[in-house]
């Protein structure tokens, strides 16, 4: 069953088929609605990993197309740039090349190739003929985007930048939005918070619609409200509490009924799996693949409750490792109060590696990974 | 608590029941010679799921590996020798987990303290990795006597053929292409006939 590919690339996810709308106010509901709007707005999305945020980005771009009069433009900016060495000026250049883009047909006028040579000379880096006395060599300069020398936010480069968006607003108005994937991996807030300041801005300042994606963590730092603020809009994607939100829980039986073959599984027995989800997608899909891989190796034909066990022992045991026994002290704190108050950095961790989960519906909550739980139990 | 122990044949049978898409597994391994178990784990695969397997080093620089992986064309990587990776090769890794999206099969190949580092420096890999983590019994009996007779019983009510049908069928290069077969083959100790 393919369906159940918890590393699933997204896009082809939708395409097969098997997206299924989320409970209560759709984020990307939210983010399309308000860009249609006012499409030059700027937006951030924060969340933990495996809850769906790719998912609604991709839906939010999907929703745009469909207004007609809007270019939203998907940018995964890890398959552009390496994510750890990241600095500002990074995200610039990248808008920069999106925009040159879009202005290839206009080729014959000069102002705009003198403009796209020069965004990717500086995004890529090139190489000149200088003279030296008699002696003619050739210098190389780094590009902002790949190299790793802190580049920093030009003044060649916002005014190129710039000129590239008045052309594009000219060509096609106040109705391009950049929809930029995979700063959710960025774990350090301050850089997060630097490009927000600088990039961010900059691309604002062009009339171009921005939509930035970010990490969980930048929520539980000192910054957390200068982040929250950086942007026209904000919004945070936290799991699904399926133990007290019926609308979530539903959510979740319907994007396994959506994938699963029928009559492959008793209905009592999608309860289990969800439960043991923690309201995380990504776990639920991998969790019932691991089931359903459990049923073949028995040489059973449909998915039964012993079979989810082993799935689930499997799965708790993986999520243990690398667990200090701070950590474990730590965790049975969250179990006992179901408060989250991070003293330091690797309790953090704990819930950017969802060992921990976050809700914030029907009321904000924390709690431990539901398939990690009967594993502490064991342990003490 | 320690992880699910896996045997060689237990694990191509899972990977035989898995679907065909960007799925990650991981073996934990105390073995010093891991190159050994490198080997031994791509000529099984190569014969159990009939296709190319690629081997990928990890003792370089990530952008070179991530590289590597990108530009492999193989349908299952063994990537192995991780040995030098500290928590901050782990966390570049984890943040170019885009460039590595393909429909293929990956199993890399640990030992305890670098699957730890994974999964303390890794959550975007960790999550597509699940529950597929094991610890690899090397030199372990396959399976005892009476686990390969459960087995093959299993396989035989599953295709209503008896043993000697299913070696006529392979001599004849008219078994059908389901892991499965692969994997009664290789119970029957008749693995020169797979990809006939």
């Amino acid at each position: 069953m393919a369906a159940f590919e918890g590393a699933a690339n997204p896009q082809e996810a939708i395409e097969s088929g098997y997206y299924v709308k989320p409970p209560g106010n759709l984020l990307a509901e939210r983010i399309s609605a308000r860009v249609a709007l006012r499409p030059a707005s700027s937006h951030l999305l924060i969340g933990g990993i495996g809850s769906g945020k790719t998912t609604q980005l991709l839906v939010a771009c999907e929703n745009l197309k469909k207004i007609g009069d809007i270019y939203p433009i998907y940018v995964d900016v890890s398959l552009y740039s390496d994510i750890s060495e990241i600095t500002p000026g990074v995200l610039t250049a990248i808008a920069g090349v999106e925009l040159s883009k879009l202005l290839k047909e206009d080729s014959d006028n000069e102002e705009i190739e003198i403009l796209v040579e020069t965004i990717f000379n500086i995004a890529y880096g090139y190489s000149k003929e200088v003279s030296l006395d008699i002696h003619f060599f050739d210098q190389n300069y780094k590009g902002i985007i790949p190299a790793k020398n802190n580049y920093g936010i030009g003044e060649n480069l916002i005014e190129t930048v710039s000129s590239l968006g008045e052309y594009i607003v000219d060509k096609f108005g106040n109705k391009i939005v950049l929809l930029f994937d995979g700063l959710d991996r960025l774990t350090d807030s301050k850089t997060l918070l630097k490009i927000l300041a600088s990039d961010a801005k900059v691309i604002e300042n062009t009339n171009i619609g921005l939509v930035i994606v970010g990490a969980l963590a930048s929520l539980y730092g000192d910054d957390k409200i200068t982040i929250e603020n950086s942007l026209d809009y904000f919004y945070h994607q936290p799991c699904f509490d399926i133990q007290n939100d019926s609308k979530a829980y539903n959510f979740f039986a319907q994007v396994l009924k959506s994938r699963l073959q029928e009559n492959f599984i008793k209905e009592t027995l999608i309860d289990p799996l969800i439960k043991f989800s923690g309201g995380i997608l990504r776990d639920l899909i991998t969790l019932t693949q691991s089931a359903i891989e459990e049923t073949y190796i028995s040489g059973d034909e449909k998915l039964e409750q012993k079979h989810i066990k082993k799935a689930v022992l499997g799965f708790a045991k993986s999520q243990v490792l690398g667990l200090s026994d701070d950590d474990l002290k730590y965790l049975r704190v969250i179990i006992n109060t179901e408060k989250f108050i991070p003293r330091t950095d690797q309790h953090i961790k704990l819930l950017v590696n969802r060992r921990i989960i976050e809700y914030e519906y029907p009321k904000q909550r924390y709690v431990v990974h539901p398939a990690i739980v009967s594993v502490l139990n064991n342990l003490s | 608590m320690n992880i699910t122990s896996i045997i060689i044949d237990e694990f191509l049978q899972r990977i035989g029941s898995q679907p065909n898409g960007n799925i990650w597994s991981v073996l934990v391994t105390s073995s010093l010679n891991n190159y050994e178990l490198v080997q031994e784990l791509e000529e099984s695969l190569e014969i159990f799921t009939e296709c190319e397997i690629g081997v990928i080093s990890a003792d370089n620089k990530v952008n070179f590996i991530v590289n590597e992986i990108q530009k492999s064309s193989e349908d299952y990587l063994i990537i192995w020798n991780f040995e030098n990776w500290d928590n901050r090769k782990w966390r570049e890794f984890d943040q170019m987990r885009s460039r590595l999206l393909k429909t293929r099969g990956v199993v890399l190949i640990l030992s305890q303290e670098t699957v730890e580092h994974m999964f303390t420096d890794a959550p975007n890999i960790v999550s597509w990795i699940g529950s597929r983590v094991y610890e690899f019994l090397k030199d372990t009996e396959l399976l005892t006597e009476e686990e390969c007779k459960a087995r093959l019983s299993t396989l035989q009510q599953w295709s209503g053929y008896s043993n000697t049908q299913v070696i006529e069928l392979a001599e004849s290069q008219q078994l059908p292409s389901d892991p499965e077969y692969g994997e009664w083959l290789l119970l029957l100790g008749r693995e020169d006939l797979i990809g006939r």
